[in-house]
């Protein structure tokens, strides 16, 4: 019986094991190479690891001259530019939405979703098009546009949702005890709100952090952010700084993503109910 | 068909004993009823014959089988869930049909079979609805049906009625009992309810915080409930606790300036509990004939409530304790009455 | 903010549930508007009016309007349209089959590594999944080190620049969220209809696959047309690891635009991209009118 119960365990850490390096392999392997690849300085086949590691890369990339830090900045100017702009339209939107009875209510919700879910592509293409007329090609404000737009769902959504969760009984209360509509908002709803708010800047600034098919088109050639920076130097084959930029981009992303876990699950799967 | 047998079932999550050395036999053709409140561990007891439970120890037979450690779908027993866990994707007949497709049966005989079974739970007719579009008592037969039309060797009912209003629990109660007794199945039947499991059941199992308190006929258990939990669970209108008191005759309890005899374990000054139902006391006027059967209580009505077929009465004793009492005719208020009490019905602990 | 976010998760968790917004009907129906007129009309300059421009401009070309840009879009690209479809469905059935074997996993068995793990991908950008696939994948990457070394063979090839590594990055980056919300429908079927399963003697597999996944399956329709749609409009990936030839209908939109600057042919393409869309959403609709009237 013991031996039995001995045997069985056995069989299962070993499968356990197996499957664990299986999908850790299939999983992470991609982006641990990535990783890797940030900190080899040579690494020539059929070597396992590179010859030499060291942080030389990472060294040239983050010195205040580099193309990368400027990239980084720039990225972030328009990162936080498209934060501020969205959360100005979408807090009134999200307020309204969450509150007020309005005529296809959900429709507008779903063609908020719609630059999400439809080839985004040919709209790109149609606004640099657009956008040519105006000349703003090639400029800060025309990539803040292309972000806008595809970070909009993110901000109207949970701007929505976190509005729709405050009781309206306590607005209602403040009404009662004679604030008008304007302080009530500011006073009461607003600070309620503040955690949504603040998750949906969160996706916001990852959103334009990591934008690349719309910068690619209306940005070029002059608005190098670090994604187009990035892929610029993975299709020349310069495996280290392509990585070192991949993994600037992904600790932010991975950071607020795994503190946002839990909204981003309920998000999803409520959003869809719509 | 076949007997269960288990023998120190236990199981525990944590701290918690959910099932504490439970031992338990039903006979082949009998049906159990499981009674407990919530949580005593009797949804656990049935959910480990069903093989959903894995216990820590002990052993369940079905007939000569061994049954502890097979898997849930090759035990080959039936059951019906209190939310009735009909697949709300598939028809009537489809929900049915499952079981026997998983038995490769023929389609003839799958029709033959379901139509049976709709025919036992008297709902011919309704093989193309879907779940959704039955009414509860309705979907409560289909579960029924699609539990039956595998022959188990043992049907499990976990608190199948508590869902439905109590009119149709009522109903389905005698039917359930029917079908069992006609089917002659070994079943186990899991309530809350305690007037449900004593008209329902060949024996109650009265299950609190996993460990089985007490087991029996409905009647044995009823009439002769073994400690103050069974009594006060199944349905004791009054609970009077007082200190034993002593005399030169020995100790003994009063209630209604009578003395009364407390068990052998009590000392002086201890807690003892009184109980008695209010439809077994006799209420009089006038003094009755001091006996051996019966104990009088003296009393004074203070208050009552009409309740249809019946008064409900307001006794207080000169210990100060009141007692609800049921009689058939309006008496006057602050009258002065007796209680006669049958000595095998007032229950001392 | 953890506290926070979750106490808001459940308030959102429940779509059936949303209270209808009390009182301020009538008269403010109007200020809802007004509120929500800013974020509409950023909408409808920076994405409605591309989008409808998209489709007017691929009927024009210099021979007028008409069918000129698709007749010509269809000869040259004829192959890479089905190429994009076939690639399309291969990803969404391998998606399919691993994001429903990991739900069925999970609805049996606590698993926090594979729980955790699974998601990764999630958070990764395209971009940078394309990127790292290029370097595990390539015929020098990171998987043929390991496999070199396991099965002994000094060359093996790469398989980045070739449909199956197209297949396996789209693959890797997108069936975390189906397993997501088809882990999520899962967990929301009832733990009796299993059990009333397994209790007439089926298996787990049968329980998943008959039971299961039939009752789920409205959210596992909406996980596989949001795969489907992410899958067939991505540029990033295809650019980064696919075939030089054929290639993917996003990538031929984008060659025709920078090294021809051919827009009618590009916007032509990008209708035919809508319309494969709105074929499957199709599919998607009817199959949920038929529920709806059952």
């Amino acid at each position: 019986m013991q031996d039995v119960t001995r045997t069985n365990w056995w069989k299962r850490m070993i499968l356990r094991t197996i499957a664990v390096t299986l999908i850790g392999l299939a999983i992470i392997g991609p982006l641990a190479g990535t990783l890797i690849w940030s900190f080899a300085e040579k690494w020539y086949w059929p070597s396992a690891f590179p010859q030499q590691v060291g942080l030389k890369y990472w060294k040239a990339s983050l010195s205040g001259q580099s193309q990368v830090m400027e990239s980084l900045w720039v990225s972030l100017l328009i990162a936080v530019i498209v934060v501020v702009l969205a959360m100005l339209i979408s807090v009134p939107a999200g307020y309204a939405l969450a509150r007020y009875d309005i005529p296809w209510k959900r429709i507008l919700l779903v063609i908020f979703l719609m630059p999400q879910a439809f080839p985004q592509l040919p709209v790109f293409i149609n606004m640099t098009s657009m956008f040519y007329r105006y000349n703003l090609v090639g400029t800060v404000t025309g990539v803040v546009a292309v972000h806008l737009v595809v970070s909009l769902v993110y901000s109207v959504w949970i701007t929505t949702a976190a509005f729709k969760s405050i009781p309206v009984s306590l607005e209602e209360a403040a009404v009662n005890l004679g604030a008008n509509r304007l302080k009530v908002f500011f006073r009461i709803t607003l600070p309620l709100a503040a955690p949504g708010l603040i998750a949906s800047s969160i996706f916001v600034f990852i959103t334009s952090l990591d934008e690349f098919t719309g910068t690619f088109f209306v940005g070029a050639p002059f608005i190098q952010t670090l994604p187009i920076l990035m892929y610029t130097a993975s299709m020349g084959y310069n495996m280290q700084y392509a990585s070192v930029i991949a993994v600037l981009l992904t600790i932010p992303a991975l950071f607020f993503m795994l503190v946002l876990e839990r909204f981003l699950k309920a998000e999803y799967i409520s959003g869809l109910g719509v | 068909m076949a007997t269960l047998r288990i023998k120190g079932l236990t199981k525990t999550y944590g701290q918690l004993k959910a099932l504490d050395n439970v031992d338990l036999t039903v006979e082949e053709g009998k049906l159990a009823a499981i009674l407990g409140p919530s949580g005593s561990g009797k949804s656990t007891l049935v959910r480990a014959i069903a093989g959903f439970v894995v216990p820590d120890c002990g052993e369940i037979f079905l007939g000569e089988r061994d049954i502890t450690h097979e898997r849930p779908e090759h035990r080959n027993t039936a059951m019906v869930f209190q939310s009735y866990a009909l697949w709300p994707h598939m028809t009537v007949y489809q929900n049915i049909a499952f079981g026997l497709k998983l038995k490769k049966k023929t389609p003839e005989e799958i029709a033959k079979k379901v139509k049976w079974a709709l025919e036992l739970v008297d709902l011919p007719g309704l093989e193309e609805r879907l779940p959704t579009q039955l009414s509860g008592g309705q979907q409560q037969r289909v579960a029924l049906a699609r539990a039956l039309v595998v022959d188990p060797e043992i049907l499990l009912l976990d608190e199948p009625l508590s869902n439905l209003d109590a009119k149709i629990r009522y109903k389905l109660r005698f039917e359930i009992k029917k079908l069992q007794k006609r089917l002659n199945i070994t079943t186990i039947y899991i309530t809350h309810d305690q007037e449900e499991a004593l008209s329902i059941a060949d024996s109650v199992v009265l299950l609190k915080d996993g460990r089985v308190m007490q087991a029996g006929a409905p009647q044995d258990i009823y009439s002769r409930p073994g400690d103050l939990f069974v009594a006060e669970f199944l349905g004791a209108s009054n609970i009077v606790t007082g200190k034993t008191l002593r005399d030169e005759g020995g100790l003994y309890a009063s209630l209604g300036g009578t003395r009364l005899p407390v068990p052998d374990d009590k000392k002086e000054n201890d807690e003892v509990s009184l109980i008695l139902r209010a439809d077994e006391v006799e209420l009089t006027t006038e003094k009755p004939a001091e006996s051996e059967d019966y104990y009088v209580l003296k009393g004074i009505l203070c208050d009552q409530m009409y309740l249809g077929s019946r008064w409900r009465y307001e006794v207080s004793t000169p210990e100060g304790h009141s007692l609800l009492v049921d009689h058939d005719r309006n008496l006057a208020a602050h009258s002065e009455i007796y209680l006669c009490i049958s000595r095998d019905r007032l229950y001392i602990y | 903010m953890r506290l926070a976010s979750s106490k808001q998760a459940s308030s959102v968790s429940k779509p059936g549930k949303t209270q209808r917004p009390r009182g301020r009907a009538g008269q403010s129906n109007l200020s809802g508007i007004l509120l929500v007129l800013p974020a509409l009309i950023v909408l409808g300059v920076l994405y409605i009016y591309p989008l409808i421009s998209s489709i007017i401009m691929s009927f024009v070309s210099e021979q007028g309007i008409g069918l000129y840009n698709y007749r010509k879009a269809i000869n040259l690209y004829w192959v890479d349209i089905f190429f994009t479809i076939g690639i399309t469905l291969i990803s969404l059935a391998i998606v399919f089959i691993i994001s429903v074997a990991i739900a069925g996993y999970l609805r049996f068995n606590q698993w926090p590594f594979l729980n955790f793990v699974y998601r990764l991908p999630l958070f990764i950008p395209f971009l940078i999944a394309g990127h790292s696939m290029r370097v595990f994948l390539a015929p020098h990457g990171i998987l043929n080190i390991i496999l070199t070394r396991i099965t002994g063979i000094p060359e093996l090839p790469g398989l980045a620049f070739g449909w199956p590594g197209l297949v396996i990055a789209f693959v890797w980056k997108q069936f975390p969220q189906a397993t997501l919300l088809i882990l999520g429908a899962f967990q929301s079927v009832p733990d009796s209809c299993i059990e009333a399963a397994l209790n007439l003697g089926s298996n787990k597999f049968r329980a998943i696959w008959q039971i299961v996944l039939p009752i789920a399956s409205p959210t596992v329709l909406v996980a596989m047309v949001l795969t489907f749609v992410s899958t067939i409009g991505c540029l990033t990936i295809p650019l980064l690891i696919g075939p030089s030839k054929p290639v993917m209908l996003p990538v031929d939109m984008s060659f025709r635009i920078t090294y021809f600057n051919d827009w009618g042919v590009a916007n032509a393409l990008g209708v035919i991209s809508y319309l494969l869309v709105i074929g499957l959403s199709f599919y998607y609709l009817r199959y949920m009118v038929k529920k709806e009237e059952a």
